[in-house]
């Protein structure tokens, strides 16, 4: 494809940079309200907002019961 | 796979294509700029390890649904063969590691989840959706990096499935189950690793022996793909055609890198929830108030920035890898013309993926890869029905007019 106009191609970089954009109004809406910490290093909660109540979560997010 | 850009039709001269290269080092540059100095290290290793996943799926063209529909119409089972190598080898590495519970300081959990009704259905509509999307989770992400404008389409939907999936999980869930069941919890992690070994060697020979019946011949994983042009190994590097077998290798050290960095598994689709909900957000819906968003790990996802988290830190890295893959092979060449069947099958095998790996607790990654890395019994449920419901969708396919 080289040195022949592809418009698919100037499609795919428009989304890519919608993406971008996207991404950086995430990431600048969250450090409005202080620095961000990963996900992982996250105190994990449980129903009550008190930290420990599950053993991990499924790949979905499903908290899964320490027993 | 239906892949746009696929190898097996590259002719053996092309040269690289530098703008996609430029694009795709930019892109990867600033993602892990990004993760560094907004996050922290483990994140901008976390991308770097994305574009990894990218770069070698890409490469060798490491497929789970065109491997999966190769099997079952030609008796070609190559990739079945190569994911069974990748999945052993992460065992080995992943089974011990989550027995320690944490490493350098990072709390390790396994691709676990309970086997029930919800793993079922999941499972059988994702094996289903996969054959009509054209590719699983994985193989969505790194075709898309590759330049498929038709699997942007499965993409689009997989999301708005995997959203939906959110607002009836808490259901699934519900229904009847067995809970979390993982052999090495009772019987030691050797045993339990031993076993796992056992049963994907199973796999690995009677695929092995279904190829000698269906073909006479068996295509070896630890050779170029013969189809493909002959080249220097150093030019493999970048042109591609990679033995299959290194793939599974490279795949295999990329995950038990996943794990020690993320302190769980290689995961796909938790992302794909994550960016429906963000975007939902943006349309007005109010998703937080769902009862699956009001959960600890999926509330926490929602409140930050997706940087913030690991399987869309490393999806943006895959997309990425691929995408550079693609430029550096000279084989970067969407096109924008799809046929209405084909779109049609893309909008429901997305849906379908999506919907049923929220239910599956996974996908072939999460679910399949980590889940019996992982040594999760519910990889194995998981491997079963989705075959299962593999089986149907190639046949499903001709309703939409592709080639079985």
């Amino acid at each position: 494809m080289n040195g022949t106009f592809n418009p698919a191609r100037w499609v795919l970089l428009i989304l890519l940079l919608l993406v971008v954009l996207g991404v950086v109004l995430d990431t600048r809406d969250a450090l409005e309200y202080g620095p961000v910490s990963a996900l992982r290093t996250q105190e994990v909660l449980d129903e009550e907002g008190g930290a420990g109540g599950f053993c991990g979560f499924a790949p979905c997010g499903m908290p899964l019961e320490c027993n | 796979m239906t892949v746009a850009v696929s190898p097996a039709n590259a002719a053996g001269a092309r040269r690289i294509d530098t703008p996609v290269v430029l694009v795709a080092a930019a892109g990867i540059f600033a993602l892990v700029l990004a993760c560094f100095s907004i996050i922290d290290l483990r994140q901008a290793l976390l991308a770097l390890v994305g574009v990894g996943f990218g770069y070698v799926m890409y490469q060798a063209s490491f497929s789970f649904a065109g491997g999966w529909r190769a099997a079952i119409t030609e008796g070609r089972t190559a990739s079945i063969r190569a994911q069974m190598l990748a999945i052993g080898l992460a065992a080995i590495a992943i089974m011990p590691l989550l027995e320690q519970g944490s490493v350098f300081g990072q709390t390790l959990t396994g691709a676990v989840g309970p086997i029930g009704v919800s793993l079922m259905v999941g499972s059988l509509l994702f094996g289903f959706g996969m054959q009509l999307g054209g590719g699983c989770a994985s193989g969505t992400l790194f075709t898309v990096g590759g330049g498929s404008t038709r699997m942007l389409l499965t993409l689009a939907f997989f999301i708005t499935g995997a959203l939906i999936g959110t607002a009836h999980l808490p259901w699934w869930s519900a229904q009847w189950n067995l809970g979390v069941v993982q052999p090495a919890r009772d019987w030691g992690v050797l045993p339990a690793l031993l076993l796992q070994l056992a049963g994907l060697a199973l796999v690995f020979v009677l695929a092995r022996r279904w190829e000698q019946r269906k073909r006479q011949k068996v295509a070896s994983i630890l050779q170029p793909p013969a189809d493909g042009p002959a080249l220097r190994p150093l030019e493999r590097l970048w042109r591609g055609y990679w033995p299959l077998a290194l793939a599974s290798v490279l795949l295999a050290l990329l995950s038990v890198a996943n794990l020690l960095l993320a302190g769980q598994p290689w995961s796909v689709t938790f992302a794909f929830n994550l960016w429906g909900a963000k975007l939902a957000g943006l349309l007005g819906i109010d998703v937080a108030s769902w009862e699956y968003w009001t959960w600890s790990m999926p509330a926490q996802a929602l409140d930050g920035p997706v940087l913030a988290e690991s399987t869309s830190v490393t999806n943006f890295g895959l997309i990425l890898g691929a995408l550079l893959a693609a430029g550096l092979a000279g084989r970067f060449a969407p096109v924008t013309r799809i046929p209405l069947g084909s779109a049609l099958a893309a909008i429901a095998g997305g849906l379908l993926m999506g919907y049923g790996a929220r239910l599956a607790f996974g996908c072939n990654v999460g679910a399949l890869f980590s889940g019996l890395a992982s040594g999760s019994l519910h990889g194995w449920v998981w491997f079963a029905l989705a075959f299962i419901g593999s089986l149907a969708g190639v046949r499903a396919r001709r309703w939409f007019g592709l080639e079985s």
